[in-house]
């Protein structure tokens, strides 16, 4: 019984170490107060502005709670009718309300779940408009006159509303929710908004931020605040025929949204730390244990913030046409290391991007490394001037670059959607996939060529070979990748088409076309298009312009119509050649018989090689053929749209050895590689070598299991 | 002067271990030779498939190599092959636990009964191994509740630090979400593998070659005490289940079987661990590569059987309570 009892001991050790093991990992102490941070002394831009339109201008005050998670918040909207139209109602969108319920249209798409995380049972977000103003431009409204007042000796509890200036019309009971839930709120006008005229909008609301999913909320202390305000819909369309682009928040779909200026006052315990889109323009000292913190962005498109007591920051420059750019990246203490990691991989995309395409305009860039258990919820989102970042794992050592890779990509959304500001929602290959083509050039630049991804215990790998090797055969996508965002069955045919295949695409058609010219036309629609709504039309017509030929036999194909490239060696033959042809010729009497005497062999071999692609979409490839006295013989083979195989005739003194079909790999939106690589006599050494490695690993369970 | 088996000490276990491992020498030489047998069947099979869907693919070659993105092609389109070879795997490890039990039925016998003569060994080997087997069997069938068991723990602890290894970001998180979880799994694994090889060792001791007592024993029995007799043999037959209940018996009256058999467990890892060391980033390739890596092997599972050997016949020593 008494060892019984040891047994049992140990056993109770066990279990509360563990517990206890549990406890002291997730503990990052009682938050202190910050000092006051310094407003930032450079402007919002580093060049001279305006740069974008500014069509949606916001001014807004707002007053967080961290406990309640509880965001009370006014604001103002000056909107500039852009149409050739008058327009007699404004959509915004509320986002927020996407987690209301499980009725909301993204919940019922998403059952609850995005990419790897899961929304949680309890705490739900949700956005309350509680008033609405709307005054043409014959009237101004100045930030002084919007005001947020405290709750009575109770920081935790939304204080009531003040009503704004009394002669603006009050909306509220007349806004609608047009759609299929309350994601989208249509305020009508009582008098249209002419082209060219301006309006403002005062909007009072309350935001209750869901515990983190799908980019937004909370994680304990972490506060991750994004699409929080009500966000005005964008006019598209061609002159003449506008219309608002207002869809309500889709599981698949991102942001789409006009350029302005913000600037954006938050009023937070003194206890926490917070970044935010833009620069920091004021810093005040409340003196009831908060302050208030004013943000200044110009040419942006959206703005977002985060708030956390435990979050240390660590700052780096990096250089550009522009000047220089500060990259500040947040971390908890514990992700120190992953910390500099970012930093690195952030400057350096920055001045990889800016050389590649147009110089970073703005003076700084946040990098938000969300703490592990919200990252899944809040990591890898793209905002202006300000991303969130994740990948910080004991997995993810130095040299598997995936947290490196993860910031690329977001700082490159700075430019495909942050300064190109394409239609996330009908387009979303436009931004995400156009940006994954740029992340495997800017990952290689950064950290070697084909070891952009992967340079660890002797395993090297590029990003986009990678991701291709890693993921599923591109021809079983089921939709182009030019499909509605929403309209894709499923995240994973989203994902794969979005990101993956389009970035295929381009690096394949960048090899086709030459890379040093697909680059410069890259830059051509960067520049020509930076700061506008481009579409994807703009995109290939650039392409096309710059580089003076059509693209659409291979555009058609690829992305609007679903398939790859799937090349593949289907036959060789050899035999040698005869001195004459054998067999019986000619007719009746005349017949002759050619026997092996009479056309003997000669030291001539005759070869054929078949070459087939059996995939959707047609790509001209290079072939070389090794013959087994060490000559080559290479051919390329040209588009054919009226058949799919190629049938190579060759002789030479000995026959085929190999046969490598896209011996460059330029032809990269192939994700079949078996047999585009041939040898016509196995090899038995590789084979055996891997058989022994299996016996060693047979064995060694033998003995586990056995005697 | 006997021993029993609680003056029987660690290093007394050992030792006779070693001696027997000594003493018989080509038997244990063929046993070996049998297991490399076995997974040099499997590795031809292996070699076969291989050879047949990629020995005409140079991207195969490069994945053998360690070139990453051919292995993830070759692992994503030889999909089949390697579900092929991973079934053939599991198939000849269910046939050689099959196989064992006769093979440990004669070990045992011969460690119980130590025979002096050539035959005699191969005599008490055959008989020992075939008098067992359904024993074995009968025993093998009750272990699958420990074991069912042990896999429950298993799979509790994987799924309470699957979500902490999600977010682990430094060792300590892993060692907190892994190990720690592990720890109680990995206890009761070693306490269930030890009791039954003292219930193999207890049903083998009953058996004795055709029925007959063993004859070491019979030579304790004059010398021992009576207080002595009950923990040396009783001459009863014993069922399959009251062999595994002596052999928890054993394992938690005595710290020393869980101790000795630990020590076995780290000999294991250790020539691993030193196996890892000195093949880890050396490519050994040409035939005299391929030929040292093959002798490299051969020597680690060699040794690491032989420290198995040593094993059990420290467990029958002490079962028996003599050195």
């Amino acid at each position: 019984m008494g060892s019984m009892r040891r047994v049992l001991d140990c056993f109770l050790v066990f279990a509360a170490g563990t517990a206890l093991g549990a406890a002291c990992s997730s503990s990052p102490g009682t938050p202190a107060v910050k000092p006051l941070p310094e407003p930032d002394p450079y402007p919002a831009l580093i060049t001279r502005g305006p740069l974008s339109p500014r069509i949606a201008n916001y001014d807004i005050r707002v007053r967080f709670d961290p406990v309640a998670h509880r965001i009370v918040a006014e604001q103002t909207l000056r909107w500039t009718n852009p149409a050739t139209r008058p327009v007699s109602k404004l959509p915004f969108h509320l986002y927020m309300n996407a987690f209301k319920n499980e009725e909301s249209v993204f919940m019922r798409e998403s059952r609850g779940r995005h990419r790897d995380a899961r929304a949680s049972e309890t705490g739900w977000g949700w956005i309350d408009v509680t008033a609405v103003q709307v005054h043409h431009n014959d009237v101004t409204i100045s930030p002084d006159d919007v005001t947020i007042s405290p709750g009575p000796n109770d920081p935790g509890e939304p204080g009531p509303m003040r009503a704004v200036p009394g002669s603006k019309a009050e909306l509220l009971d007349r806004v609608v929710f047009p759609g299929p839930d309350e994601t989208v709120l249509e305020v009508p006008l009582d008098q249209p908004v002419q082209p060219g005229q301006t309006i403002e909008v005062f909007m009072a609301f309350e935001v209750q931020l869901p515990e983190v999913f799908a980019r937004t909320g909370y994680k304990n202390a972490f506060h991750m605040v994004g699409q929080w305000f009500p966000k005005i819909g964008v006019v598209v369309g061609e002159p003449g025929s506008e219309r608002w682009h207002c869809e309500p928040f889709h599981l698949h779909s991102e942001f789409f949204a006009d350029f302005g200026v913000y600037d954006v006052a938050i009023q937070v315990p003194n206890t926490h730390t917070v970044a935010a889109t833009g620069v920091l323009t004021g810093a005040v000292d409340n003196g009831d244990g908060t302050r208030t913190l004013t943000y200044h962005a110009e040419d942006v498109h959206d703005f977002a913030w985060m708030a956390d007591p435990h979050i240390d920051v660590i700052e780096g420059e990096a250089k550009n046409q522009y000047g220089t750019v500060r990259v500040r990246v947040y971390h908890r203490p514990a992700q120190r290391h992953f910390a500099e990691r970012h930093l690195h991989a952030g400057i350096g995309a920055i001045e990889q991007f800016s050389a590649l395409y147009v110089p970073y305009p703005w003076s700084l860039i946040s990098i938000i490394d969300p703490p592990p258990r919200a990252a899944r919820g809040a990591g890898g989102m793209e905002y202006p001037t300000f991303v969130t970042t994740a990948g910080d794992s004991f997995f993810t050592p130095p040299g598997v670059r995936l947290p490196e890779y993860i910031t690329v990509h977001e700082v490159g959304h700075n430019w495909f959607q942050g300064m190109l500001a394409s239609n996330e929602v009908d387009e979303a290959w436009l931004d995400e996939g156009v940006n994954e083509y740029a992340d495997s050039i800017v990952m290689d630049a950064l950290y070697g060529d084909g070891s952009g991804m992967v340079d660890w215990a002797g395993f090297r790998a590029s990003s986009h070979l990678m991701r291709r090797a890693a993921s599923g055969f591109l021809e079983l996508i089921p939709a182009p990748i030019e499909t509605i965002s929403y309209e894709f069955p499923d995240y994973s045919s989203y994902a794969m088409a979005t990101y993956l295949k389009t970035g295929l695409a381009l690096r394949t058609l960048e090899n086709i076309v030459g890379v040093e010219d697909f680059r410069r036309a890259m830059a051509f629609y960067a520049q020509r298009f930076a700061f506008r709504h481009p579409t994807g039309r703009d995109f290939f017509s650039s392409l096309e312009q710059a580089l003076g030929r059509q693209l659409d036999w291979f555009v058609e194909p690829a992305f609007r119509q679903i398939g790859a490239v799937h090349y593949e060696v289907r036959d060789i033959n050899c035999r040698r050649k005869h001195k004459k042809p054998r067999g019986v010729f000619g007719r009746g009497d005349d017949k002759v018989i050619v026997t092996p005497e009479d056309g003997p062999e000669t030291d001539t071999w005759t070869c054929q090689v078949l070459i087939v692609n059996v995939g959707r979409v047609p790509a001209p490839v290079d072939v070389r053929i090794e013959f087994d006295d060490g000559t080559i013989h290479r051919e390329h083979l040209s588009v054919s749209f009226d058949k799919t195989w190629h049938r190579i005739s060759v002789e030479r003194k000995s026959p085929v050895a190999r046969v490598v079909i896209d011996p460059d790999q330029a032809i990269v939106l192939d994700s079949h590689l078996h047999r585009r690589d041939v040898r016509t006599d196995p090899a038995l050494g590789p084979a055996r070598r891997a058989a022994a490695r299996a016996q060693f690993w047979t064995q060694t369970l033998l003995q586990v299991v056995g005697l | 002067m006997i021993k029993t088996s609680r003056s029987l000490s660690i290093g007394d276990m050992l030792g006779t271990g070693v001696a027997m491992l000594r003493r018989y020498p080509r038997l244990w030489l063929s046993l070996y030779l049998v297991e490399f047998v076995v997974a040099a069947i499997v590795a031809w099979v292996v070699a076969r498939i291989l050879v047949d869907q990629f020995g005409t693919l140079p991207i195969f070659d490069r994945a053998v190599q360690g070139d990453l993105i051919a292995l993830l092609n070759v692992l994503g389109e030889g999909r089949s092959s390697f579900a092929a070879v991973l079934l053939l795997v599991m198939g000849a490890l269910g046939g050689y636990v099959v196989l064992s039990w006769y093979l440990i039925g004669g070990a045992n016998a011969v460690l119980i009964q130590r025979p002096e003569a050539r035959r005699e060994v191969v005599e008490c080997f055959g008989t020992g191994g075939a008098a067992t087997f359904y024993s074995y069997f009968r025993l093998a069938l009750w272990t699958v509740i420990p074991h069912g068991i042990c896999f429950a723990a298993l799979s509790v602890g994987l799924s309470l630090g699957a979500d902490s290894l999600k977010y682990a970001i430094t060792g300590g998180d892993v060692v907190r979400a892994v190990i720690f979880p592990l720890i109680p799994v990995a206890a009761l694994y070693w306490l269930n593998a030890t009791a039954i090889d003292y219930a193999r060792i207890e049903l083998s001791r009953r058996a004795g070659p055709a029925g007959r007592p063993d004859r070491a024993s019979e030579a304790e029995f004059d010398d021992s005490t009576a207080a002595e007799r009950p923990a040396i043999r009783s001459a009863k037959p014993l069922s399959a289940i009251g062999a595994l209940v002596r052999g928890y018996r054993t394992v938690v009256t005595n710290p020393r079987p869980l101790v000795h058999v630990l020590l076995y467990g780290l000999f294991f890892a250790s020539v691993s661990v030193v196996y890892v060391a000195l093949t880890h980033g050396r490519p050994m390739s040409g035939a005299t590569g391929a030929i040292a890596i093959f002798a490299i092997r051969q020597v680690v599972l060699f040794t690491r059987y032989t420290g198995k050997i040593v094993c059990a016949g420290g467990q029958v020593a002490f079962s028996q309570g003599r050195s």
